[in-house]
């Protein structure tokens, strides 16, 4: 079990003296998984063999959890995007998706519960409780907990944003120190998934990590 | 006391509708105006000393093309509440939005240059040092926009883009060949010439530019324009884009009319100096006094759009109206452009080439850039019921694609030093 000090609230980050700002502290099993490096890798099957690309990673929005868990995967052939559940997907690593068996080509079907993490938040706009700008999302990063993985942070910082501008093996890099605590950033009340008016609207209550 | 519940006199339908015109116009009509800066100006007169009427047609077309980009803009902003620059940003990956944020602060900040060089030609030919006018206009310009609010650094950019008026009293005075004029303006005209080719394809790089689209999206959000302020926005955009193509076609044929067949112009002076005989001593002063409003206009408009873009594309708060607390970034890289393009300006030396490889750079740009609006205008995602229609998609499509070729066209022919 490994243990990663990620960032405070992001909403109190403007305002709080450096010596108040308490970190939140995430323990998990594996790496960290970024989801910008994530998309794109390859998905190999049951038998080892290359069958699609990552194209997005689906997580479960559940108003009361505050790490949202990952439900699922959106795959790219060179024929079509299917979709992946959690039921059907071995591991996830940070530059490879392992499914149990065959890739079954499941039609991609959005369910009003569920969030794309890659089309709908990353990049995405994040606005305080009285809707001014804070920032957009440069990555989110997942990890394995013992009931499964889970969306634990955001990086807000240009150096993540930089990051993604180069290679593969850079874009998967995650820098636990610029992360913050997804429970903290709070929530999501007008995700509105798919719409381009999306934003991500910080809470007045960050509730700390365990 | 005031009576609050007395009756307030009900202004007729018409009255009513003018009111509601001028109460939404801002947007789209300065960011066609600042279209008419400095390089514009320049390419225009040079068009008309070169062709006379003959690019008039093509000028026509320009204008189909440049209100269908501006409406696709203005239209983004309204629909969504977001910018060019925070929806390329979301909707395409991310090397390509950084990509098209570099160039374009790259292109803008040069652009910047050349319209403090145009704000001291403008000057001088009025009787004005270049080295009093550049820092008087680079303190007016940063104060109106820092630390004014949006409504009144509107009046003023609106008041300024008065000033075209200069051009159509110009070509009045230069008593034009009206037949002639309607002809060319209504006659396809094909090129004949490399030369003329290469003033086409310039027409064209400079009327329908990238600032211009990232400024009338963003500051359509900015004014809170939403989709039920969307109608009156767009008559906005229409109106504005046709306006400025008007006072752009008056410089053709003032400058036609006077020098009509003499030969390519190379300063604003010289575009001043060729009405001469036509208006006499009045023509410095109305090229001036035209010249002073556009160049005033971009210089604001040019560095404010890259500012919005970048400023969206990171997630800041991005605002004339507010602080610079609130949004240093913003201002920052305001002020930045706005200094650093004053500063070239005043510098010694012949910034003519600096000014040429910056319309290249935006020739290069303005095709990619156009594309992104194309895509994200034509997505349902996007702008659902508002996205593009099928004619439109095909009408906008053509436009574009046009604009492409033609932009791609003068950068080959700028490598290749033709032109």
């Amino acid at each position: 079990m490994t243990a990663f000090a990620l960032r405070p609230a992001l909403r109190d980050v403007r305002r709080l003296p450096l010596s108040r700002r308490r970190a939140s502290t995430i323990r998990t099993r594996a790496r960290l998984i970024s989801v910008a490096g994530a998309v794109g890798s390859h998905v190999f099957d049951g038998s080892g063999r290359h069958v699609a690309t990552l194209d997005d990673l689906v997580v479960d929005w559940a108003p009361s959890d505050t790490h949202p868990a990952l439900v699922g995967a959106v795959v790219r052939t060179r024929r079509k995007r299917s979709y992946v559940p959690l039921t059907d997907i071995a591991d996830l690593e940070p530059d490879r998706l392992l499914l149990k068996g065959p890739l079954r080509g499941l039609p991609p079907e959005r369910q009003p519960w569920h969030v794309s993490l890659a089309h709908d938040v990353l990049d995405r706009q994040i606005v305080d409780e009285n809707g001014s700008d804070v920032a957009r999302v440069s990555d989110l990063v997942l990890a394995r907990f013992p009931d499964g993985i889970r969306l634990i942070g955001g990086d807000v910082s240009a150096r993540t944003l930089l990051r993604r501008l180069g290679t593969a093996s850079m874009r998967r890099e995650v820098s636990p120190s610029r992360v913050y605590d997804w429970g903290s950033v709070g929530a999501f009340p007008e995700r509105g998934a798919g719409d381009a008016s999306s934003v991500l609207r910080l809470t007045s209550a960050p509730e700390p990590a365990a | 006391m005031t009576d609050l519940a007395a009756p307030t006199p009900r202004p007729r339908r018409g009255a009513r509708r003018l009111l509601a015109l001028l109460a939404i116009a801002g947007p789209g009509l300065i960011a066609a105006n600042a279209g008419n800066d400095a390089g514009g100006i320049l390419t225009y007169a040079s068009a008309g000393a070169q062709f006379g009427y003959r690019t008039l047609f093509l000028m026509l077309l320009v204008t189909i093309a440049l209100v269908v980009v501006q409406e696709m803009c203005a239209r983004l902003g309204a629909y969504t509440g977001k910018g060019l620059g925070a929806l390329i940003r979301e909707q395409f990956p991310v090397r390509a939005s950084t990509t098209a944020m570099v160039l374009l602060f790259v292109a803008n900040a040069g652009l910047t240059v050349s319209e403090f060089g145009g704000i001291g030609a403008a000057m001088e030919l009025l009787g004005v040092s270049r080295f009093i006018a550049i820092p008087v206009a680079l303190v007016l310009l940063w104060a109106m926009t820092v630390l004014g609010t949006y409504s009144k650094g509107e009046r003023i950019a609106i008041a300024l883009s008065l000033t075209f008026i200069a051009y159509p009293v110009a070509a009045i005075l230069a008593h034009p060949n009206t037949h002639r004029v309607m002809r060319d303006l209504f006659t396809p005209q094909f090129p004949h010439s490399t030369a003329f080719l290469v003033i086409a394809v310039a027409l064209i790089g400079t009327t329908i530019t990238p600032y211009m689209q990232f400024y009338v999206s963003s500051a359509v959000v900015d004014k809170k324009i939403g989709p039920q302020g969307y109608p009156a926005e767009r008559v906005d955009t229409v109106n504005g884009a046709i306006l400025s193509n008007v006072v752009s076609i008056f410089i053709i044929i003032a400058t036609a009319a006077a020098i009509g067949g003499s030969g390519p112009l190379s300063t604003a002076r010289e575009a001043a100096e060729a009405l001469r005989p036509a208006v006499g001593s009045a023509a410095p002063t109305l090229f001036g006094i035209g010249l002073l409003g556009a160049s005033l206009l971009a210089a604001a408009v040019v560095p404010l759009s890259s500012s919005y873009a970048i400023a969206e594309a990171v997630g800041a708060e991005r605002s004339v109206s507010n602080s610079v607390r609130e949004a240093p970034l913003f201002f920052g890289l305001f002020t930045l452009q706005l200094v650093g393009g004053a500063a070239i300006a005043l510098a010694p030396g012949n910034l003519i080439s600096l000014v040429v490889n910056m319309q290249v750079i935006n020739g290069a740009i303005s095709p990619a850039l156009l594309v992104f609006v194309l895509i994200l205008a034509n997505r349902r995602s996007v702008l659902g019921a508002a996205a593009n229609g099928p004619v439109y998609r095909a009408v906008a499509t053509v436009c574009v694609a046009a604009v492409g070729i033609l932009a791609l066209a003068v950068v080959l022919l700028k490598i290749l030093g033709i032109g």
